[in-house]
Order: structure tokens, then C-alpha cells, then sequence
């Protein structure tokens, strides 16, 4: 199960084991095939035909149907929960899409602790996210903000 | 229409907000999220098997809103500011997240237009106009589940 709380089967994560510039566990997605960004479209009910349909996509200049950017955030706010483990929580999480991705890439999904700091009483951890075509660019970009415990409880 | 004209236009739409809009969250929607974002262990068995304390399965978190444009636009029918330019493309989102999500939870949205912004792109952009949309989410119990930020960019293309 996935939660804003983290994966329940995950490993907990505690605010003493991140330290800055830590790498999250990097995801790997892919190739995305078209029936990827069908199931997204019907799971969201975003129909915008420049996801699944290629003449559609191609008399607008774009090489395919591109990847929704609000897809990979979702696969990075998963990428998130389920590092910090059941009792960590997302509190933030900020995507940026720069470049297109385009049906049948292979996403690769990073991150990086940029910080961790303790603020009324809450152990808080930044981090830095993104995801990188197969070519190694960098299409969406992003950050988050994620609470732990720590290990005195 | 000169760009000073475009932006007084579109700010004349900044604080225009949607009537509330409920939804049920349900089994199958969350299913089909899990299903489409393809992570291993989630989909039914991940819904079926791990209902919270509290109540339902909990959902991923970005999944009461996953894309800020689309639920604002399409879903709650908030209306964009228009523009002149042909092209349009969603920037990015952000989440602020309170209270988690669970199977049988009743939501209620509101949207509105938060800002508008100008900028001038590169030569294959040309000059773009930045529209940014604010999903407010409560649950059955009044509380504040989340909050979602959408940039729109509308922009003129290339040779501009």
C-alpha cells in the first residue's frame, strides 16, 4: 500500500540515517508504451489526444505522444513514499516539466537530499527531484519536503 | 493586441474562483491510478489488501489531484483566462499535503486563478503568459487535505 505516509511494506526510514547529499533509490520506468499513458488518461480522465494519439501528436510538430508531466510526478511523489517508509510523510512536492518526453523513452527516476533540519518539533528533510530521458537530459525537475521520525521517537 | 493588453486581460480573471465540486473516492479510481502509475505491489492487490486504521486504503498523494490544469479546467469547469497566443503547455505542479486520502472519503474542490505573469521566452517561444491555477481540497470533515498549484503557459511560438 501506498500512503502520503509511505509504503507500508517499506523499510522505515529515520530522520538520523539521511544525511545532505544522500541519493534517493533511483526508479526506472520503462519503455513507456502508449497503453501506459492510456491507463493514465483514463485513470485521471485527462483525454488530450496529444498523449495517445499519434497523428494527432505528429500535425503539431511533436515526434509521438508525449508522457503527461503530472504521470511522472506521480511516479516521483511513489519514488518518495516509498523511501521514507510507513511512518514518513510527503509534506511537498513541487514538479517542473521542461522538456517533453515522448512515448517510448525509459525514464529514470533521482533524487538527493538537499537538507534536513529539525523546526517546531518535526524532523524535516528537502530534497532535490527529477527524471532523466534515456539520453541522460534532465525533463522534469522538482523538489520535495518530507517529514521523519526520529529515532528517540 | 499589444502584450501590455494580453497581461491586463488575464489579470482581470486573477481571484476568479469556481463554485465548490464534489467527488466520492472511490475503489476503482484508486485502482486504476495504482494500475497506471505502475509501481510494484500497488494496483488491487495494494488497494484490497491494506485498508488504513481509520478507514479505506490510502491513496498515493497526488492522487485527489494529480494535474492541477485538467481538474480546474475540465473537471470543476473554471474558466482560463484567453489568450491571443497558439500554443499552450502545463509548466508544472505543486502539492501541499495535510491530511491523507482514503477509500470512501468525500472531497469538495475549489479553483480559482491565482496569478498571471508574463515573460519573454526564447525565439522558438516567443512571448509567454504564466496562468497559475489553485485547487483547494477539504474532506467530509472540513479538514484541509491539500492544496495544488498549476502553472499555465500560453505562448506565441516560433518566429516571434
Amino acid at each position: 500500500m501506498t500512503t502520503a505516509r509511505g509504503t507500508a511494506t517499506a523499510a522505515q526510514l529515520f530522520f538520523e540515517d539521511v544525511a545532505v547529499g544522500m541519493l534517493l533509490p533511483t526508479g526506472v520506468k520503462g519503455p513507456v508504451r502508449l497503453k501506459d499513458l492510456v491507463k493514465w488518461a483514463g485513470a485521471i480522465e485527462d483525454y488530450n489526444e496529444i498523449h495517445f494519439d499519434a497523428d494527432f501528436a505528429q500535425a503539431r510538430g511533436l515526434p509521438g505522444p508525449i508522457i503527461h508531466g503530472p504521470l511522472k510526478a506521480a511516479v516521483l511523489a511513489q519514488m518518495l513514499v516509498d523511501w521514507i517508509g510507513p511512518a514518513g510523510i510527503l509534506k511537498k512536492l513541487a514538479c517542473q516539466y521542461r522538456r517533453m518526453d515522448v512515448v517510448g523513452e525509459t525514464l529514470t527516476y533521482r533524487g538527493r537530499v538537499t537538507k534536513t533540519a529539525v523546526e517546531n518539533g518535526e524532523y524535516l528533510v528537502e530534497c532535490l527531484v527529477w527524471v532523466e530521458n534515456s539520453r541522460g537530459e534532465v525533463t522534469t525537475r522538482g523538489s520535495a519536503l518530507v517529514a521523519l521520525p526520529g529515532r528517540g521517537g | 493586441m499589444q502584450e501590455s493588453e494580453i497581461l491586463a486581460r488575464a489579470r482581470a480573471a486573477v481571484g476568479a474562483e469556481s463554485p465548490p465540486y464534489a467527488f466520492a473516492v472511490e475503489e476503482g479510481a484508486l485502482r486504476r491510478f495504482l494500475d497506471a502509475t505502475g509501481a510494484p505491489g500497488h494496483g488491487r492487490a495494494g488497494v484490497e489488501s491494506a485498508p488504513s486504521e481509520d478507514g479505506g486504503a490510502i491513496a498515493p498523494p497526488t492522487f485527489f489531484c494529480p494535474d492541477a490544469l485538467a481538474m480546474a479546467g475540465q473537471t470543476i469547469g473554471l474558466a482560463f483566462p484567453t489568450t491571443p497566443y497558439e500554443h499552450a503547455i502545463d509548466g508544472g505542479s505543486e502539492w501541499e499535503l495535510f491530511e491523507p486520502v482514503r477509500v470512501g472519503d468525500r472531497l469538495t474542490m475549489t479553483a480559482k486563478i491565482a496569478d498571471v505573469t508574463e515573460k519573454r521566452g526564447s525565439a522558438g517561444t516567443g512571448h509567454m503568459l504564466l496562468t497559475t491555477i489553485e485547487v483547494v481540497c477539504h474532506n467530509q470533515r472540513g479538514a484541509l487535505v491539500g492544496i495544488v498549484r498549476g502553472t499555465l503557459i500560453n505562448y506565441e511560438g516560433g518566429g516571434a
